[in-house]
């Protein structure tokens, strides 16, 4: 019965990873990462999922400080905080999160105010989602391994 | 002399039925190899004793590429900019590779990489960037890389530039 528990559970998690790729929200460079996993650094996905979601989360504040203030001119700034962006949600298989950061960086680009502002709001809005997405598929690991753990005496 | 022919024959039938074994144990070897190939086998680089040393200031590059080269069994350090990765070759530190970011404060990877060969390191340093405008490739390349590879990295990806490097000769 407990084993029907723990399939049912990873038939979960495999709903929702499907689920994700179809929508494009990652790519298969997040599978490369669960392939670095391993019994050295069993929590290795959930431990660089996490520093991207704090190194992020700062760039995102630091972005949003800069577009706020009405003298803003540093678009340089703007650029670099992009590539740091960029960078990371490639290295885990964000794609959306890569894509709509590359066209924020376009805008930045040319020097674009209104078309940063907008840029900020759609990487926003899809760092978010991803971050509820990964936090609901920690969660079901999580229940996953615990189901796993419990054992009946034979 | 119908006996003799028969015993030709049964030869000749026990002949082509092992070239058959022998045919199919090959062709199935030869799937296996190609299937393993492109299955990606990892190697095990532990017994070469190489070192590395990560250049790059995102943490989340940082863990990936330290951790793609624990996986093939290569010691690594990390440094965050390409003025600690001077740094730790001034202080004696020797590496047999360097996985070299561009865009990094304090001083980048193209300024880094000359440095390092204006110091006479002769380590292999390969670049590795989401930048990847031929321009910017060039730049980097002429700087004196040995490599250059797109991120994000994979374990293919770092196999090849292992392999351009002559560090890893597929058996």
């Amino acid at each position: 019965m407990l084993g029907l528990g723990v399939d049912r559970l990873q038939a979960d998690i495999n709903r929702l990873l499907t689920s994700l790729f179809h929508q494009g929200v990652l790519d298969e460079q997040f599978l490369q990462l669960q392939q670095l996993q391993d019994d050295t650094s069993p929590t290795f996905v959930y431990d660089v999922i996490n520093i991207y979601f704090d190194e992020s989360e700062k760039l995102l504040r630091s972005l949003r400080l800069l577009l706020m203030d009405r003298e803003f001119s540093d678009y340089k700034k703007i650029g670099l905080h992009l590539n740091q962006l960029v960078g990371s949600s490639s290295s885990i298989g964000a794609r959306r999160v890569r894509n709509v950061c590359v066209a924020f960086r376009s805008a930045s680009e040319l020097n674009n105010r209104p078309g940063c502002l907008r840029g900020l709001e759609v990487v926003e809005h899809e760092y978010h989602y991803l971050k509820n997405m990964m936090h609901e598929l920690f969660q079901l690991e999580q229940q996953r391994l615990l189901a796993a753990g419990v054992r009946y005496p034979m | 002399m119908i006996l003799f022919l028969c015993y030709i024959t049964t030869g000749l039938l026990l002949l082509i039925r092992d070239c058959n074994e022998f045919l199919s144990f090959c062709h199935k070897h030869i799937f296996l190899e190609v299937f393993f190939a492109m299955a990606g086998e990892v190697p095990n680089l532990a017994e070469s004793k190489l070192t590395a040393l990560v250049v790059d200031d995102n943490f989340v590059n940082q863990s990936i590429h330290h951790k793609l080269l624990d996986r093939l069994g290569i010691k690594n350090d990390v440094v965050c900019n390409g003025q600690e990765a001077v740094d730790v070759h001034c202080s004696g530190r020797n590496y047999d590779l360097i996985l070299m970011d561009m865009d990094m404060p304090i001083m980048n990877g193209i300024q880094a990489t000359k440095r390092l060969r204006e110091m006479g390191i002769e380590s292999k340093i390969a670049g590795v960037t989401t930048r990847a405008e031929e321009e910017e490739v060039k730049e980097f390349m002429e700087a004196g890389l040995n490599d250059f590879q797109e991120k994000p990295l994979t374990i293919s990806k770092l196999v090849s530039i292992l392999r351009n490097l002559d560090f890893y000769v597929q058996a």
